[in-house]
């Protein structure tokens, strides 16, 4: 099966074989196998673990946040809004990005539309948090 | 003596100009560097979600409202992108000069302005024309979030109602020392420019994990925000080519007049050596007659 990944900012993975796949669904997470049928899903924020086909077990992470995937005949896109690896990220500014979030979301006077790129922001930011433990 | 002192100083200051046009070649081709590789690492994301929305539009039959020409175009916003700062040869002045060219021959449209960039306001604002929205420092600032902004902004004003189509003018990076002004529509998105091959293989049992009219949604904000961050992309690395070649020639011309400078200061030099020498030689020769 081969596992594509691509950002706006840069190719993650291109056509690697991997034997198995998770990837955070909207609804829940997705598990993918060699010869799963066609499927179209967009993304939650989450971590992405796949499985190179030549080790034996241990899955690398991904965050990736907000965007797609499409499941083709053994082929396997995914188009995410960011991708970052553990190695990219560092702990202490996501720390403080989070609490620079949370701080933006006690104003009162937010609009919805401000409160929902905040709080997307917010969930991103969780995600990599999680991935860092 | 004054001639030659005068010459000394116009060497001395064309030799800093072209140091400093010099540093301003080797800053634009390193930031060049840097917008080209933004711009090939955008392609695949850019393809594929093409791809996917074509599939996604195509297999299902689904229209959607920002998918639908409209019969007549009535209310048109162009968006000018240009840089900030100048010393790039024609890059604004090409840009500018198309866009103004467009709404000369546009009358029938009711045209509106988005401006990206100091030097398209400057230009039109010359001509009494303002925008609704600008937008300054591209180069410094391009991110994908921030093209989201403006994707988004846009997107809204075409879903009111507000614009009949957007279109975007902007420079196509073609290579370091070529770019070219083009046109593009953007509003309604056009899917016959989708590649075609996939769609055979494209399985009609397709599970989806949500509506395929939300999916085709989300899809449309993502592929209209792509091509926002792909032409601002281009731009600037439009820009930095142009800057570059710009003060390449720049750089040249100095050193030619440098050239030319220290032929004449050499001239004027000997010439002067050899009426000292006369004098010095002529007055030998007046004292040996005495």
């Amino acid at each position: 099966m081969k596992l594509t990944i691509v950002t706006p900012e840069k190719i993650v993975l291109d056509s690697t074989s991997v034997k198995e796949l998770l990837i955070p669904g909207i609804k829940g997470e997705i598990g993918i196998l060699p010869g799963h049928a066609p499927l179209v899903s967009t993304l939650g924020s989450g971590v992405l673990k796949y499985c190179l086909s030549n080790e034996e077990k241990g899955f690398q992470e991904i965050a990736v946040s907000w965007g797609y995937c499409e499941v083709q005949a053994d082929t396997v896109v995914v188009l995410a809004e960011s991708a970052e690896t553990k190695k990219e990220l560092d702990k202490d500014k996501v720390g403080k990005a989070l609490e620079d979030i949370l701080k933006k979301l006690q104003d009162p006077y937010l609009s919805p539309e401000e409160m929902r790129t905040l709080q997307q922001e917010e969930r991103k930011q969780r995600t990599f948090l999680r991935l860092l433990k | 003596m004054s001639g030659l002192k005068k010459i000394r100083t116009r060497i001395s200051s064309v030799k800093n100009t072209e140091q400093i046009t010099q540093a301003m070649k080797m800053v634009a081709a390193a930031r060049l560097r840097k917008a080209q590789e933004r711009i090939l690492n955008l392609r695949p994301y850019a393809e594929n979600i093409l791809s996917v929305m074509a599939d996604v539009a195509l297999s299902c039959n689904i229209s959607h409202p920002l998918l639908k020409k409209k019969e007549k175009l009535e209310k048109v916003l162009l968006v000018v992108l240009t840089s900030d700062k100048g010393l790039c040869g024609g890059f604004n002045n090409n840009i500018c000069r198309f866009a103004e060219n467009f709404y000369h021959s546009h009358k029938e449209y009711e045209l509106d302005f988005f401006f990206i960039g100091k030097k398209a306001k400057s230009y039109f604002q010359f001509r009494g024309i303002l925008p609704v929205d600008e937008m300054f420092q591209l180069d410094k600032e391009i991110s994908y979030p921030l093209a989201g902004k403006v994707a988004h902004q846009l997107m809204e004003n075409f879903s009111e109602g507000k614009y009949d189509g957007i279109y975007f003018i902007y420079n196509n990076f073609q290579s370091a020392i070529s770019q070219k002004v083009v046109k593009e529509i953007f509003l309604p998105v056009d899917l016959s420019a989708a590649p075609l091959q996939r769609q055979k293989s494209f399985s009609k049992d397709l599970i989806f994990e949500i509506p395929p009219l939300e999916l085709l949604e989300n899809l449309i904000e993502k592929h209209f925000t792509v091509q926002v961050y792909r032409c601002m992309c281009e731009s600037v690395a439009a820009e930095y080519g142009a800057r570059m070649s710009a003060m390449e020639n720049a750089t040249k011309n100095a050193q030619d007049i440098i050239s030319r400078l220290t032929l004449t200061f050499n001239k004027m030099r000997q010439s002067s050596i050899t009426t000292e020498l006369i004098e010095v030689s002529s007055g030998a020769e007046a004292m040996k007659n005495i």
